[in-house]
């Protein structure tokens, strides 16, 4: 750490170097927070967590092949089917639930839950958000 | 020292490389997606491919090749809002499904499938499937005798509801009972009989097979007499693929008949109130309907009638209806039309589209500028639309100038009317009326000298031999009408037994009072006469005055086109119509595939299934709810947001 | 010139690392704290405006004939109390608490709900309303 510093030292003589170094310290910085200590959505957790949700009255969805849920999730709300995670529960492994495994303790998760169906891969509305905070 | 500052140098690059790396990691999401086992048939070696929406071309086409899979084509047709949809073929050596994981992987790509197989429905044989616009519109032109809509015919090739994808997923209603609330259904009609939900019904005279009649005093014979129900039952299901005739949106179904509207297609509150607790009862004997239609109006808000719809609802009936045929825009109140208007979330109402997809000039809409308060939910086709029919009407009035009476053998009754052939012509020709006192005078626009008494009682009446057999027999006139007070009445009657039809033991056809001027001849004013089946059935018109009050100078009533018909029922009869009445059987059959579809549906499901599942059409856009007009495939593939969602620790 | 420089330069290094230190707090603050949200997307509930114009429209009804709906518990016979004044010619259930009455001198919807009013056991008087097939 040291070391970098003392080259950070060296390296900003210039003025040229020092708006760099501020560029990419800034955006470096921001980037790393911005996925906080430790990083949420690395799938490198030990933690899981286990999503249900009432069967679909769909009979695309819930009984012919093809069909099945897909949780969305995230560690930023505001969850859409184009900026998050995803994990496909076909309707012949569950209709009614699903987990998510290799998540972190002190991550908080968003959830949205979607259908799909042969007639319909791109699937219906996302439900409504819900959050879980792991301890 | 310059030594020093080249090593400083190589090492700020590589703290800046570095940095600029960070940059790079971070920003993608990480897609875990594990994919499942495909049971359905699909093609071998292939896979479809749907890039997000700001995905290009070209880029699209180096992504799908990326691994070595061929690109076979892009669709052609894609939704609106997203990227393209790619064809690929898949290299050797890797499965489908392992091909769809790695293109899962892809930030770029929205989902990728397999290229499924699907049985697309040939065209059923009906006879006159090609006339049916609205559920193929080939841009065909309609040129069959009685066809009079001649706006946007023909129509453009692709405006129809896509009945034939939805008929490759399902064509049988049968688990669904559909009850047509209307004038009846002719349930010996040869494409209609075999769709009859036949049981045994509890009516209020009686047990009817097919339904029953609560017109009056009700019976347990539900049968058409006027030909109305039963042109919109056989939008919704007539049978499919005999033959005969036309189809249904649905092949097979289940049609109750719940008569509610008389011959001349008139009915009150009471009738319609017992019809529809009938239709969605579930009791032993009741109808357990789960759509009904209603293809009927009026002006003013009815209590009763919004209560009978929210019991309805508590049996998780769907009610479609039709928005009104006089051009008028719902969001003004003084306009509003009832089913159409009440709020309850089980009603679906609808407008008529034409064979262009333009609003069909005659049709109501809701041009609210709050679109969530619009009372008019989705267009569907309203236009010379083929149907089923009661039989054929015959002209009774046997005088020189069939079908309208020429007032000669009217007795005058007490003073004050009188017959006129000069007043009123069509096509320079004298049309035979009868007015009361100097009628003639005020309506040219000169001021008659009478001023009509008060205490006036006026009657004209004749006999009509009506004792020819018939289904039904029904009498029409056009009125103008000009009455300064509400002590002021007409009165159009009849009396079975012959004579002055304004005495004890009358039926009173039509009536009102004043004050009124509708400013010219209004009708047809029509009035179901089969109760009155003697040989001397007396039809009549009465003038009455207050006793008080200013009468004035323009006061009167003129009376022409006087006709009575007979009524036969036949087996196999069909008709052109149009109306939002057309329109609205087209979105119940649509309802009633849903609900077939999907039995564990709620109301809500198949009322959002077919609003969210039509397509957008600029002329439905400000003037319903949905800005859609119904379509049978977008329909069967909505899917209802997941619900009860939790989250736990697992 | 040298000596200048590396003064300059210590100075300048300073003030970075002094940036960079705030920087790093505001990050810390920015994007480390948790930020709690609502949990809950909001959900599009549509609200239906009910066109209700009693009385206003001009809406045919047949003559001599209402509509009376009764409380719970009452029946027929405190609809003929009720209405006699009229004259009753008929009555006949048509739904649950509700009576279809035909009447011999028809006083029009207003008198008739003056009427109802008078009475503990009617909830309710309307016309029989008049409907077309469209």
């Amino acid at each position: 750490m040291s070391i970098l510093i003392k080259e950070l030292k060296i390296c900003s003589a210039s003025k040229f170097h020092q708006t760099f170094i501020v560029y990419f310290v800034v955006v470096a910085c921001s980037l790393i927070l911005g996925n906080c200590s430790p990083s949420c959505m690395d799938g490198k957790g030990d933690k899981s967590i286990k999503i249900t949700w009432d069967s679909s009255r769909s009979y695309d969805v819930s009984t012919v092949s093809g069909g099945g849920h897909k949780v969305y999730y995230n560690s930023t709300s505001s969850i859409s089917k184009t900026n998050s995670a995803i994990v496909d529960i076909p309707a012949s492994t569950s209709g009614v639930s699903g987990t998510i495994s290799k998540l972190h303790g002190g991550c908080t998760y968003y959830i949205r839950v979607g259908a799909y169906s042969n007639l319909n891969p791109a699937g219906s509305n996302l439900s409504a958000e819900r959050s879980i905070k792991i301890p | 020292m310059k030594t020093q500052s080249i090593k400083n140098t190589s090492l700020c690059k590589i703290i800046f490389a570095l940095f600029f790396s960070v940059t790079l990691i971070w920003g993608k999401p990480v897609s875990i997606n594990q994919s499942g086992i495909f049971n359905k048939k699909f093609a071998p070696g292939e896979v479809l491919i749907q890039y997000k929406k700001n995905v290009g071309q070209s880029y699209a086409d180096a992504l799908t090749q990326l691994r070595g899979n061929t690109l076979k084509r892009t669709l052609s047709h894609t939704p609106q809002n997203t990227g393209p949809i790619q064809l690929a073929t898949v290299r050797q050596g890797i499965t489908v499904e392992e091909a769809i994981a790695e293109y899962a992987q892809n930030a770029n790509v929205e989902y990728a499938q397999p290229n499924y197989i699907y049985h697309a429905a040939s065209a059923p044989n009906d006879a006159k499937y090609g006339q049916l616009w609205g559920l193929k519109n080939t841009g065909q032109t309609l040129t069959d005798p009685g066809i009079w809509y001649t706006t946007n015919n023909p129509g453009t090739s692709g405006k129809d509801i896509n009945i034939e994808s939805a008929w490759g997923v399902i064509s049988d209603c049968s688990s669904v009972v559909v009850a047509v609330v209307d004038t009846g259904i002719n349930y010996t009609q040869e494409d209609l009989a075999a769709n009859m939900a036949t049981g045994s019904y509890s009516c209020p005279v009686g047990t009817g097979t097919y339904g029953c009649d609560f017109v009056g005093v009700g019976t347990n014979n539900p049968m058409d007499l006027a030909g109305h129900g039963t042109h919109v039952a056989g939008t919704i299901g007539a049978r499919g693929n005999n033959s005969l005739g036309s189809t249904g949106i649905c092949q097979t179904a289940k049609l109750l008949a719940v008569r509610v509207l008389d011959a001349t297609g008139s009915g009150y509150t009471s009738d319609i109130v017992e019809g529809v607790n009938f239709a969605a009862g579930t009791a032993t004997g009741q109808g357990k309907a789960k759509i009904i239609n209603m293809s009927l109006g009026g002006g003013g808000y009815d209590a009763l009638f919004e209560s009978a719809i929210v019991s309805a609802q508590s049996n998780d009936v769907v009610v479609v209806v039709a928005a009104g045929n006089s051009a008028l825009d719902h969001s003004v109140p003084s306009n509003a039309s009832y089913p159409c208007d009440y709020p309850d979330s089980n009603i679906i109402c609808v407008a008529a589209a034409d064979q262009k997809y333009q609003m069909a000039s005659f049709s109501d809409y809701d041009a609210n500028s709050n679109v969530d308060a619009r009372n008019v939910d989705v267009g569907a086709p309203g236009t010379n639309i083929y149907s089923t029919y009661f039989g054929t009407s015959t002209d009774i009035i046997t005088t020189t100038t069939p079908p309208y009476d020429d007032f000669t053998g009217w007795t005058y009754g007490t003073a004050g009317w009188a017959y006129n052939n000069t007043c009123f012509t069509s096509s320079g020709v004298g049309v035979a009326s009868l007015l009361t006192q100097q009628f003639c005078g005020i309506v040219s626009g000169g001021t008659s000298p009478f001023v009509p008494a008060n205490s006036l009682d006026s009657r004209v009446y004749k006999n009509f031999n009506l004792s020819a057999v018939y289904s039904a027999v029904i009498a029409s006139f056009y009125a103008w009408i000009d009455l300064s007070d509400s002590l002021d009445y007409f009165y159009a009657n009849y009396n079975k037994n012959g004579g002055d039809p304004f005495v004890t033991g009358s039926t009173n056809i039509a009536w009102t009072n004043g004050p009124l001027h509708t400013g010219g001849f209004v009708g047809p004013l029509s009035a179901d006469l089969s109760a009155c089946n003697t040989t001397t059935c007396a039809i009549g018109f009465q003038y009455k005055t207050g006793v008080t009050g200013n009468n004035s100078a323009y006061d009167g009533i003129g009376i022409i086109y006087v006709s009575i018909t007979g009524q036969t029922i036949s087996a196999n009869s069909y008709a052109y119509e149009n109306g939002t009445s057309m329109a609205s059987p087209h979105v119940a059959g649509i309802a009633a595939l849903v609900r077939a579809r999907n039995p564990k549906y709620a109301y809500s499901d198949v009322v959002n299934a077919v609003l969210a599942g039509g397509d957008p059409e600029p002329a439905f856009t400000s003037a319903t709810k949905s800005g859609n007009v119904a379509d049978a495939y977008g329909a069967l593939k909505y899917i209802p947001e997941p619900t009860g969602v939790t989250v736990a620790l697992h | 010139m040298n000596g200048n420089d590396n003064r300059h330069g210590r100075l300048v290094t300073r003030r970075v690392q002094k940036i960079i230190s705030s920087f790093y707090t505001i990050c810390f603050l920015l994007f480390c704290t948790n930020v709690i949200s609502a949990g809950e997307a909001l959900q599009n509930r549509a609200i239906k405006v009910a066109s209700n114009i009693p009385g206003k429209s001009i809406k045919q009804r047949k003559l001599n004939e209402y509509l009376v709906t009764v409380k719970s518990g009452a029946n027929e016979k405190e609809v003929r109390r009720a209405f006699a004044q009229y004259k009753i010619h008929s009555i006949a259930k048509i739904a649950e608490r509700v009576f279809l009455i035909v009447i011999s001198e028809d006083p029009g919807p207003e008198q008739m709900e003056k009427t109802a009013k008078t009475s503990q056991k009617i909830e309710a008087v309307q016309p029989n309303f008049l409907y077309q097939a469209l």
